[in-house]
C-alpha cells in the first residue's frame, strides 16, 4: 500500500481520482487543487507518487514537479496533461518524471500507469536495501 | 436555347458572368467541407460517448472543449449546406446556432440553488430535492419515507435560506471582491484569509425571515415531542463528493441551546470557508451554487452509546456482514481517535451473529452539559470494559443495513445512536465506498467450445446480447420486430432506433462505427457489430445467436456464461458531477429525431440535437448536389469529350481531380476519378452494338421499335453528361427513352461513401416497363442496393461500404446500364426477362442461375 499526493485544479477530476485509484488499489490518495497546499504537504509527509497536471491556472505543474524531486529524488512523479499539450509533457519527463498520461484517460491507464511507478519505487528501495547491506557486510 | 439557358440561370440565382463550371465547383468545394464537417462532427459525438462508458476519467476541460468543437463543426456544416443551397437554408444555420447554445447552458449551470422554502420537514422531504436540502437531509428523508426506520424528527434548513443568507449581506460580491485584492503566497496568509472570510461570514446577520422560520419550525417540533430539547445541527451540502474535496469533513455540532440555533447555522456555513475552497473560488471567483449548503436539525439523542455502521467492509464487499463501531456516549468519539471503539463485525444470517469482535477499554466518553455543548467524562471502570452492544442491538443494525442496501443499491455508511431508553436511532446514511475487485481473470476472447459463425467486422458498442436472428430489408421489418431479436441487416439506417429498446443486438454487413446509427446504438447501449461484409449471408432468420461485441464474435446457439459475464458499469463514477454534466449534454446532442428524410417533419426547425442538424445538412448536401449538376450540366460550357471506341458520345466536366488532361478531348487512360473509373470499367466490358454505317446518333441504334415510336413520344437527344472529381462522379445518360443516373462519393472515408442510382424508364408499352423494371429491381436487390419504386420509377442507394466494395457496385452499375439499353427489344415476354436476370446475375455477380 503506498501513498499517493494528487494536484490538480479540477475538484471533479480530484474527486475521480481519489475515488478511483483507492476503489481499485490499496493506495491511498491525499488530494489538493492547492499548490501551496501540495508544497506543505510534500515537506510535511512522505508520498510514494505525486500525480499532478501540468496546466493548472496559478500554478506551474514543472515548478511543482522539481520541488517535489527536490525534497526526495526518489519520489515518482506521474504527469498528466491535456491532449494537445505533448511538448510540455516531454519537458517534463526531461526534468524528471517518471512517465505521463494525457486527459482524458481510460481508468485502466491510470491504474497500470501507478502499478507500473509503486512496482519500481518497490524496485529502487529493494535496490537501495540490498545495496546497504552489501556496503555494511564487506569489511 | 438561349431562352432556356436564362430562366435555367434565373432559377438557380447564379449570377450571369460568373461561368457554370466555376459555380459547380465552388458548390462542389462547399460540399466537400461539409463532409468534412459532417465527420468531424459524428466523430466527436462518438469520442463523448465513449467518455460516458464508465472507462474514462475526464474533466469539464474536456467537456468544454469537444462542446466547443461540436459548435464549430455544425456551424461549418450549415454554411457548407447554406453556400451549396445558394442561401436556401439559414433555417439550418439558426437550428445549429440554436442548438449550440443550449448545450452550452449546460455548462454554464451546472448547479442551480431551486427555489423553495427556508424550512422543510424532514418527513417530507423527498430524494429528488437533494439540491435543495442537501444529501444527508435528501437521504433521511428518504429513510422516513420509505423505510420507515426510527429518524429523530427534525427539519431542513434548505439552500434556499442559503442563498437568502448570502443575499441579504451581499456576501458574494464581498467575497469575491476580497479574494481579488488578496495574493496568495504562503500557507499561512491563505490561512489568514480563511479566518477572515469566517470572521465576515459569522459577523453577518441572519435575515429576519429566516430567523422566524427557524423559530417556527423548532416550536412545532417541540409540540410534536411535548418538551423543548437541545438540538443536533448537522451540515447537508449539495454535490457530496465536491464537497468532500473541499471541505474535507462535514461540520456537526450536538447539545445546541435553541437560542443559539442562528449562530450555530452561521458557523457551518463559514465552514465552507477552507483554505482549500478559498484557492478554488480565487482562481474562479466566489460562486453560491457551486457549493451550496443545507442543514439538518434533529432533537439531541441522548446517547448512552454511539457509532457507526457500515453495511459491507469496504475492503472485503462481497461478504455478507456489516461493521459496527461503538462508543459510550456522543457519536463524536467513535470517528474521533479520542478512545478505541468496540469493532464488531456481525452477519447478517442470522442477522447480528458476531463474527467478530474487539472490545477496547473505553475510559472516557462525550457527554452533554446542562447549559449546552459538549463535556469529555470518564466512564466507570466496569462499563468501560464493557461491549456497548449487545447482540439484539447488532441484529437491529444488520436488518437495518439489509433494507437500506435494498433500498439504495449501494453499501451505505450509517451513524447511530442508542438512546437512554434502550432505543437505536438512525441519525444518517451515504453511500459507503468500497473497493470495486477488478474481475478475477479476464474472460477468453474466443470461445472455442462453441461454433464461431462471424468473427470479423468492428464493433460499434461493446456487450454481449442473444437472441434469434431478425434479417431487417424493409420498414415494414422494423414494424414488426420482436422483443429480445438480434437484427441482421445489409446496411445501418438511422430508422433501426426504432426498435433500438426491443433489439438484443445489431449486426450489419456495411457501416461505419461512427455513423448514425453507431452513435444510437451506443445510446440506446444496444451490443453492436458493423462492417462484417457478410452477416446476411452467413446468418438465417430464426436462428440463436450470441453476439459478444466485447471480442467482435458471434456464435451459433445461446452461451449462458458469456451472457452472465457482462460487465457492470461503474456506477460510482457515473454520480460524479462531471459525468452527469457529459450526459446531460449528450443529450442534447445524441438522440436522434429526424428519422425518415421523406417524412414531414424533417425540417431545420425540427431539428433538437446537433445529431438532427447533422443528419439533415448530409442528407440535403446530397439532394442539393445532384439537383445541382441536374440543372446546370446542360450550361456548363467547359466541357471535354471522352474519345472511346464505344458509340456513346459522354461529355465531361471535371471539378477537380477527375482527369488527368485539360483538353478538348481526352482518353479512357485520363480518367482519374475513383467512381468513375470503377464505373467506366463496367460500360467498356460489355459487348456495345455497332453503329450502322452512317448513323451518328446512338438512340438510332437503339430506339427502333415500332410500338415505341407508336407512343408518340419524340426519344430523347442523345446527351450524357458526367460531372466527376477525384472522388465524385454524376453521371446522367439520357437514351431512347431512359434516362439514368447514377451518382457516387468513393474516398477512403467510410461515412462519405455512397452511391444513387434513379432510372426513370418511359415509352413503350406497359408491360414491357413492368417486365424492364423488374429486371433492374431484381438486379439491383442482388448487388445489396437499398430501393424503392414508383411506378417504373427506381430509386436505390448504397452507403457506407469501403472503397472497393463501392468500386465494385459502380462497375455493376455500369454493366447494368448498357445491359438494360440492349433488352428494349427483348422485352416481349416476361419468361425471357427471367432468363436475362439470371444470364446477368450469373455472368457478372457469379451467382448460379
Amino acid at each position: 500500500m503506498g501513498r499517493i499526493l494528487a494536484v490538480d485544479d479540477e475538484l471533479d477530476m480530484l474527486s475521480l481520482l481519489k475515488m478511483m485509484v483507492e476503489g481499485y488499489t490499496d493506495h491511498q490518495v491525499v488530494v489538493t487543487n492547492n499548490p501551496l497546499e501540495a508544497k506543505d504537504l510534500l515537506e510535511k509527509e512522505r508520498f510514494d507518487l505525486v500525480l499532478t497536471d501540468l496546466k493548472m491556472p496559478g500554478m506551474d505543474g514543472l515548478e511543482l514537479l522539481e520541488f517535489a524531486r527536490r525534497q526526495d529524488p526518489d519520489l515518482l512523479v506521474l504527469v498528466i496533461t491535456a491532449f494537445g499539450s505533448l511538448e510540455t509533457a516531454e519537458e517534463a519527463m526531461a526534468k524528471g518524471a517518471f512517465d505521463y498520461i494525457t486527459k482524458p484517460f481510460r481508468k485502466e491507464q491510470l491504474l497500470l500507469a501507478i502499478d507500473k511507478a509503486m512496482r519500481w519505487r518497490e524496485l529502487v528501495e529493494q535496490n537501495k536495501a540490498l545495496r546497504r547491506q552489501l556496503e555494511g557486510g564487506t569489511p | 436555347m438561349k431562352v432556356i439557358k436564362r430562366s435555367l440561370r434565373r432559377l438557380t440565382g447564379g449570377a450571369p458572368e460568373t461561368p457554370p463550371s466555376a459555380r459547380l465547383a465552388s458548390r462542389y468545394a462547399q460540399f466537400q467541407r461539409l463532409l468534412q464537417a459532417n465527420n468531424r462532427t459524428l466523430a466527436l459525438m462518438a469520442d463523448m460517448e465513449e467518455k460516458l462508458s464508465g472507462d474514462y476519467l475526464f474533466d469539464m476541460a474536456y467537456i468544454r472543449a469537444a462542446v466547443g468543437e461540436l459548435r464549430q463543426e455544425t456551424q461549418a456544416l450549415a454554411e457548407a449546406l447554406d453556400g451549396l443551397g445558394e442561401g436556401r437554408y439559414g433555417h439550418l444555420k439558426e437550428a445549429a446556432a440554436r442548438i449550440s447554445r443550449e448545450v452550452e447552458a449546460l455548462l454554464e449551470h451546472r448547479r442551480e440553488i431551486p427555489a423553495g422554502p427556508l424550512v422543510l420537514d424532514l418527513a417530507a422531504v423527498e430524494l429528488t430535492q437533494a439540491h435543495l436540502v442537501g444529501g444527508k437531509a435528501a437521504n433521511l428523508g428518504e429513510v422516513i419515507r420509505k423505510l420507515g426506520l426510527p429518524v429523530p424528527p427534525g427539519f431542513a434548513i434548505t439552500t434556499a435560506a442559503y442563498k437568502k443568507f448570502l443575499d441579504a449581506n451581499q456576501l458574494s460580491q464581498r467575497l469575491t471582491e476580497l479574494l481579488k485584492g488578496w495574493s496568495l503566497e504562503d500557507l499561512d496568509t491563505l490561512a489568514r484569509v480563511s479566518e477572515e472570510l469566517k470572521a465576515i461570514i459569522l459577523g453577518a446577520r441572519v435575515p429576519p425571515e429566516l430567523e422566524e422560520a427557524l423559530a417556527a419550525a423548532y416550536e412545532e417540533l417541540c409540540r410534536r415531542l411535548g418538551e423543548r430539547p437541545f438540538l443536533a445541527v448537522r451540515s447537508s451540502a449539495v454535490g457530496e463528493d465536491l464537497a468532500f474535496t473541499f471541505a474535507g469533513q462535514y461540520v456537526s455540532f450536538l447539545n445546541v441551546p435553541p437560542g443559539d440555533l442562528a449562530a450555530r447555522y452561521k458557523d457551518i456555513l463559514a465552514s465552507l470557508f477552507t483554505p482549500r475552497a478559498l484557492f478554488y473560488y480565487k482562481d474562479k471567483g466566489f460562486n453560491e451554487e457551486e457549493l451550496a449548503m443545507g442543514v439538518v436539525v434533529m432533537p439531541l439523542i441522548r446517547a448512552k452509546a454511539s457509532g457507526v455502521l457500515f453495511t459491507r467492509q469496504p475492503e472485503a464487499p462481497e461478504r455478507d456482514a456489516i461493521l459496527v463501531n461503538a462508543v459510550w456516549g456522543l457519536g463524536k468519539y467513535a470517528v474521533g481517535g479520542k478512545v478505541q471503539p468496540d469493532h464488531y463485525l456481525a452477519a447478517y444470517e442470522p442477522p447480528g451473529e458476531i463474527l467478530e469482535q474487539v472490545i477496547p477499554p473505553k475510559p472516557v466518553r462525550l457527554g452533554w452539559r446542562p447549559e449546552g455543548g459538549e463535556v469529555q467524562e470518564p466512564v466507570p471502570p466496569e462499563e468501560a470494559t464493557a461491549p456497548c452492544l449487545t447482540r439484539e442491538h447488532l441484529a437491529q443494525l444488520a436488518d437495518w443495513a439489509r433494507r437500506l442496501e435494498e433500498y439504495f443499491r449501494k453499501p451505505q455508511d450509517v451513524e447511530w445512536a442508542l438512546g437512554e431508553d434502550g432505543r437505536l436511532w438512525l441519525l444518517q446514511t451515504r453511500p459507503l465506498r468500497v473497493q470495486t475487485r477488478r474481475a478475477p481473470s479476464a474472460r477468453p476472447r474466443l470461445k472455442q467450445e462453441y461454433p464461431v459463425l462471424l468473427d470479423s467486422g468492428k464493433v460499434a458498442c461493446r456487450g454481449v446480447g442473444a437472441g434469434p436472428v431478425v434479417l431487417v430489408k424493409t420498414d415494414e421489418d422494423l414494424k414488426n420486430f420482436p422483443p429480445g431479436g438480434v437484427l441482421v441487416s445489409r446496411f445501418t439506417s438511422p430508422k433501426f432506433v426504432t426498435v433500438m429498446r426491443q433489439a438484443a443486438a445489431i449486426i450489419t454487413d456495411a457501416g461505419s462505427v461512427t455513423g448514425h446509427m453507431a452513435l444510437l446504438a451506443r445510446e440506446f447501449q444496444v451490443p453492436t457489430i458493423l462492417d462484417t461484409g457478410k452477416a446476411t449471408r452467413i446468418l438465417t432468420p430464426g436462428q440463436l445467436v450470441t453476439v459478444d461485441a466485447d471480442y467482435n464474435n458471434v456464435y451459433d446457439g445461446l452461451i449462458p456464461e458469456l451472457l452472465e459475464a457482462r460487465e457492470r458499469r461503474d456506477s460510482d463514477l457515473a454520480d460524479s458531477p462531471v459525468f452527469q454534466t457529459l450526459k446531460a449534454v449528450l443529450q442534447k446532442v445524441i438522440p436522434l429525431n429526424l428519422i425518415n428524410p421523406r417524412a414531414e417533419n424533417f425540417t431545420p426547425e425540427a431539428c433538437r440535437t446537433v445529431h438532427d442538424v447533422v443528419r439533415y445538412g448530409h442528407e440535403y448536401a446530397m439532394r442539393e448536389l445532384f439537383r445541382m449538376t441536374e440543372l446546370e450540366l446542360t450550361e456548363a460550357g467547359e466541357v471535354q469529350e471522352l474519345e472511346a471506341d464505344i458509340p456513346l458520345k459522354l461529355r465531361l466536366l471535371d471539378l477537380g481531380g477527375g482527369l488527368r488532361r485539360r483538353r478538348r478531348r481526352v482518353r479512357p487512360s485520363d480518367i482519374e476519378s475513383i467512381p468513375f473509373k470503377a464505373f467506366w470499367q463496367g460500360l467498356r466490358s460489355m459487348p456495345w452494338p455497332k453503329p450502322a454505317p452512317g448513323v451518328k446518333s446512338l438512340s438510332s441504334v437503339f430506339v427502333k421499335e415500332e410500338a415505341e415510336v407508336a407512343q408518340g413520344a419524340d426519344p430523347w437527344r442523345d446527351q450524357s453528361y458526367v460531372v466527376l472529381s477525384r472522388n465524385y462522379m454524376n453521371f446522367s445518360i439520357r437514351l431512347g427513352y431512359h434516362l439514368s443516373t447514377v451518382e457516387a462519393y468513393v474516398s477512403e472515408v467510410l461515412n462519405d461513401n455512397y452511391l444513387t442510382f434513379s432510372f426513370r424508364g418511359g415509352g413503350s408499352t406497359p408491360e414491357r416497363r413492368e417486365r424492364r423494371t423488374r429486371l433492374i429491381e431484381t438486379i439491383i436487390d442482388h448487388m445489396d442496393l437499398q430501393h424503392t419504386r414508383q411506378g417504373d420509377y427506381i430509386e436505390a442507394r448504397l452507403a457506407k461500404y469501403p472503397l472497393e466494395k463501392m468500386c465494385g457496385r459502380l462497375t455493376l452499375l455500369g454493366k447494368l446500364t448498357v445491359y438494360t439499353k440492349q433488352l428494349d427489344m427483348a422485352l416481349f415476354s416476361d419468361g425471357i426477362v427471367d432468363w436475362y436476370i439470371k444470364e446477368f446475375l450469373r455472368e457478372h455477380l457469379n451467382l448460379p442461375g
